[in-house]
């Protein structure tokens, strides 16, 4: 690569459902102190996506901060998920809404099971995304890192495989490298790490498996000071991405020295 | 159909009925719906008229009424009947 392209690498944008975006960083927009750190956050992140969640206008304070007036829509790509849904019927209901409220088609679908680990239930999300995909939804699928899953939502009509690196909220890193290798590879959609980074090394390692992007939240929204650490992650992110296209070097078992043996005084 | 503006709090909404115009009082039925999961009993008849009532922009909004999507250029023609169940929601965040 040129050194003219490293200053101006723009061009390495990735797709969507036909969209596309620069940064590959995804933020959710939950757990913060209020909004206002929240879009604080995001901005500093880079992040052009956010996901943001559905629920029930609070009727005896109508007046309370909503999130539409700090993380603005003219600022940032929304992407509705259906947190907190356990049937597909739940998630095209809870998305239908979002997409009355929002005008736009795109959406995070994640149909969980128990609350302890917060895994995905496959069969029910394969169940929802058909459902989805049938009512015109472009849909972005949290899934469980099951190869054969993710081929199957691929087959399905998902515009993005997006499989957890560790629970969601656990902070735990990427647990799974081989098999999220191998959905990348299987894949002809977008794949992203969606939940398990806890520290900017993480999605370093999340890029540099491949993907296309990164989701996270609890890693932004808990570190003691969450801009600085939305800032970390923006750098993570382009360094992964950048070291994945680079290509890394062969690893060695013993040492290779980096100064010429001949010449030696 | 009398309406009424939106003030900066729904705890009015018992003042300002109070001065609404004799007309317009005969008018108004109260109809109980079930308003996100509670019970309510409203005067507004038609689904902008809620919102008004609740003070809410609309423009943030989504409005379901028993279960199907009420789009937002049919708030003021949607008319809001005894037992209609009606979910207001909107974005929070969420990850």
């Amino acid at each position: 690569m040129a050194l003219d392209q490293v200053v101006t690498k723009t061009d390495d944008t990735w797709i969507v459902a036909g969209r596309t975006f620069s940064s590959r960083l995804i933020v959710g927009t939950g757990k913060y102190k209020d909004y206002a750190q929240n879009a604080a956050a995001a901005r500093a992140s880079g992040a052009e996506i956010v996901t943001v969640a559905v629920r029930r206008v609070n009727l005896t304070d109508p007046n309370q901060p909503m999130l539409m007036d700090y993380v603005k829509q003219d600022e940032f790509t929304y992407l509705p998920n259906t947190a907190g849904c356990f049937t597909g019927e739940d998630a095209v209901r809870t998305l239908r809404l979002a997409r009355e409220a929002g005008g736009w088609n795109l959406v995070k679908l994640e149909v969980l099971s128990d609350p302890k680990t917060l895994y995905p239930d496959m069969e029910e999300t394969l169940r929802s995304l058909k459902l989805l995909v049938k009512d015109g939804f472009d849909v972005m699928v949290y899934c469980s890192d099951d190869p054969v899953y993710a081929k199957k939502l691929e087959e399905a009509g998902a515009v993005a495989i997006m499989p957890l690196g560790a629970p969601i909220g656990s902070g735990l890193g990427i647990q799974n490298k081989v098999t999220l290798r191998i959905i990348i590879e299987n894949a002809k959609v977008p794949v992203l790490v969606d939940a398990g980074v806890g520290t900017a090394s993480d999605a370093a390692v999340g890029m540099e498996l491949g993907c296309d992007a990164i989701l996270m939240n609890t890693a932004i929204a808990e570190a003691k000071d969450p801009i600085r650490m939305a800032v970390a992650m923006k750098h993570a992110v382009i360094a992964g991405r950048e070291a994945y296209l680079a290509g890394r070097m062969p690893k060695k078992l013993y040492a290779d020295p980096s100064s010429p043996l001949a010449g030696l005084i | 159909m009398y309406r009424v503006k939106p003030t900066s709090t729904s705890r009015t909404s018992v003042k300002r009925r109070e001065k609404w115009p004799k007309w317009a009082e005969k008018r108004r039925k109260m109809v109980k719906i079930l308003l996100n999961g509670e019970s309510r009993e409203v005067g507004a008849a038609n689904i902008l008229a809620l919102i008004e009532e609740i003070g809410i922009e609309a423009r943030k909004l989504a409005v379901e009424q028993n279960l199907e999507i009420v789009p937002r250029s049919q708030y003021h023609e949607t008319a809001i009947s005894e037992g209609d169940r009606i979910e207001i929601v909107h974005f929070v965040g969420g990850g």
